[in-house]
């Protein structure tokens, strides 16, 4: 009875959310630094709920032409953080626009 | 049954994307631990001190810089105190050229202005940001140390001449970076100032002249020129004397001697030393200070009052009339005498050869510092101790005052004779209360006798420390202790001593090396 109802609840959405959690207790359990610890649950939340690829290219393009304008006024540790985020949105563009291909195949 | 499985299969072809997630997830639990950045510079409180470097880096006039390279590795707004012992010696083409009608005239004072280096901080990208200068006055050891905040990630240091002119030597040792818990200028006037008992050297004595009165020549066989000195301080670290080589100046070990003296009318030089030292004809360029003036190194811990003699010998070299040494010797007013062997007889004057150099303990607050060793405030109630063993002479100035206690110089480790009773004793001296600390020593291999390696931190009860049982290191000591926190103490004692083995009753010969002791302390306590 209560395992039904459990996992009535249990619609994609929640699921999704509980394994987020769990992205973000392991990277905690395994002490990483807070940049890659929100790269990875980021990573995993873009994997469950992908955004388009459009999206995810602007976010890239934007944030890697931001970087040189940072550089240029000698904050170099922002600048740094921005490229990874930038490299980060085009890898997440890249694994959205392969799944969107496969399906489309299938 | 079948179904089941079909209909598993089906949805776990519709939900292929959480296989991957937990795909992803056992590998980041497997193999995440190496993806940690930065862990050993995250917070400054782990007591042990991974950023000292035990290397001596020396500037000469064929340089003018040096990099510590991957010393720290710093983040935006982040404070540092850089810390390290310098030292210069003079430029021999500098003090030749100071002649007049007399002669060459050395300058035994300081020189006539200030030597600067200046110390720059380097990012693994070549950025580069300078962080201060010092000038150093004087020819002895001195420690220095300042803090300053980074801007970016910086990982490398830089000693650099100020001025590339300059041709004396600079010798920079000890060199040490700790990050501070503190976010702001404000809070650098609550630092307390750091505790260093670096073994420094006394000054250069006068010497009564300019130059020796005459030279003895060390050219027959088993010959030796000494001093009879009373210790006026704690520790021997060394002899100025001033020296000529004849030829090629002999081959062999010469060696310096050293002497207890209870009779001072009858003393056997020809009995074998107390302590000695080596040194060849080809270290003379190390041991220079300018001119014919030399400063040996030689340590010792001394009994304050007690007469010493100490001699130079050839008696394990081998000399002749054109090749030998020849040693100044000066007239004398305070009445220091002087012995030397001729082939048969002993000479007996006032005059004197030989200047013993003196160091003295460091005292805070009348508490005697445990020598070598660092206490500094980090910031935010902490605070950090620090030792560990130079492998260089002055390692054994550490030990409390033991008569058998030596160093060796091949191995380059405190060496130590303990019969049953006997043990060599340290005891470290932290000021302020002990949060947890850890200690690592290593014994040297080979035919000694196992060591037993005890700590206390009150000197009476005593906690024996294992030996690993690492293959790799299979004289390795290590202990790290937790203090509780109802129990207060800022002194620890170690004890070493040979292992009983009822079948071995010659050895009892230990060596000591690596040995370092990093504490963490409680600052507000005092």
């Amino acid at each position: 009875m209560i395992l039904k109802s459990i996992i009535r609840y249990l619609n994609r959405d929640n699921v999704n959310i509980v394994v987020v959690a769990l992205a973000y207790a392991l990277v905690s359990y395994l002490n990483w630094t807070p940049m890659a610890s929100i790269f990875f649950v980021l990573f995993i939340w873009f994997l469950l709920n992908p955004i388009k690829t459009s999206d995810a290219l602007k976010i890239s393009i934007i944030t890697l032409a931001v970087s040189p304008l940072l550089l240029m006024v000698k904050r170099r540790t922002n600048a740094e953080y921005l490229a990874q985020i930038s490299f980060f949105f085009l890898v997440i563009a890249l694994i959205t626009e392969i799944r969107f291909r496969k399906s489309r195949v299938e | 049954m079948k179904i089941r499985i079909e209909y598993l299969l089906n949805a776990l072809k519709h939900n292929q994307i959480y296989l991957i997630v937990l795909l992803m997830f056992i590998l980041v639990f497997l193999y995440g631990k190496n993806i940690i950045i930065d862990e050993d510079n995250s917070k400054p409180t782990e007591c042990i001190a991974v950023n000292d470097s035990n290397e001596i880096f020396s500037i000469d006039n064929q340089s003018t810089y040096f990099a510590v390279k991957n010393i720290f590795n710093s983040s935006e707004g982040d404070y540092y105190r850089l810390k390290f012992v310098a030292e210069v010696t003079p430029d021999i083409r500098r003090s030749v050229s100071n002649t007049n009608e007399k002669g060459p005239e050395y300058q035994y004072v300081n020189m006539d202005y200030p030597y600067k280096i200046e110390t720059i901080i380097n990012s693994q990208s070549g950025e580069q940001k300078k962080i201060g200068e010092i000038s150093i006055e004087g020819m002895e050891r001195k420690y220095y140390e300042y803090i300053f905040k980074t801007d970016g990630n910086y990982s490398d240091v830089v000693f650099r001449k100020f001025n590339v002119n300059d041709l004396e030597k600079v010798i920079i040792s000890n060199v040490g970076i700790s990050r501070l818990d503190i976010s702001s200028d404000t809070q650098l006037g609550e630092l307390t100032s750091t505790k260093q008992s670096i073994v420094m050297d006394s000054e250069i004595p006068e010497l009564p002249n300019n130059n020796p009165m005459r030279h003895v020549s060390l050219s027959t066989g088993n010959q030796q020129v000494g001093q009879l000195f009373e210790a006026s301080e704690d520790y021997l670290g060394g002899v100025y004397l001033s020296m000529n080589m004849v030829g090629n100046g002999g081959v062999g070990d010469y060696t310096l001697n050293l002497y207890m003296v209870s009779d001072e009318n009858n003393i056997n030089i020809l009995a074998e030393p107390f302590r000695s030292f080596r040194f060849q004809t080809s270290d003379f360029d190390k041991f220079n200070l300018r001119g014919d003036l030399y400063k040996i190194p030689f340590f010792f811990p001394l009994e304050k009052g007690k007469k010493y003699y100490l001699s130079i010998s050839n008696r394990s070299a081998v000399t002749n009339r054109s090749n030998n040494l020849s040693i100044g010797i000066w007239d004398s007013k305070d009445q220091n005498v002087l012995y030397y062997k001729g082939k048969d007889k002993n000479y007996l004057e006032e005059s004197s050869a030989l200047f013993p150099i003196f160091l003295n303990s460091q005292y805070y607050n009348g508490e005697k510092l445990t020598n070598n060793s660092l206490i500094e405030d980090l910031g935010g109630g902490k605070g950090r101790f620090h030792f560990s063993s130079l492998s260089q002479p002055s390692d054994l100035l550490v030990p409390e005052y033991n008569l058998y206690a030596g160093y060796d110089q091949y191995i380059k480790a405190v060496t130590f004779w303990g019969e049953k009773k006997y043990s060599l004793d340290y005891k470290f001296n932290t000021i302020y209360p002990i949060k947890r600390f850890r200690l690592n020593l290593k014994q040297a291999m080979g035919l000694y006798p196992k060591a037993t390696v005890k700590f206390s931190l009150d000197g009476t009860t005593w906690q024996e420390i294992e030996n690993q049982k690492d293959a790799a290191a299979p004289y390795l000591f290590s202990q790290t202790v937790e203090m509780s926190e109802n129990k207060t103490t800022s002194e620890i004692y170690v004890s070493i001593s040979p292992k009983d083995d009822p079948n071995d009753f010659a050895n009892k010969y230990l060596a000591i090396y690596d040995f370092e002791l990093g504490a963490d302390l409680d600052m507000e306590k005092k």
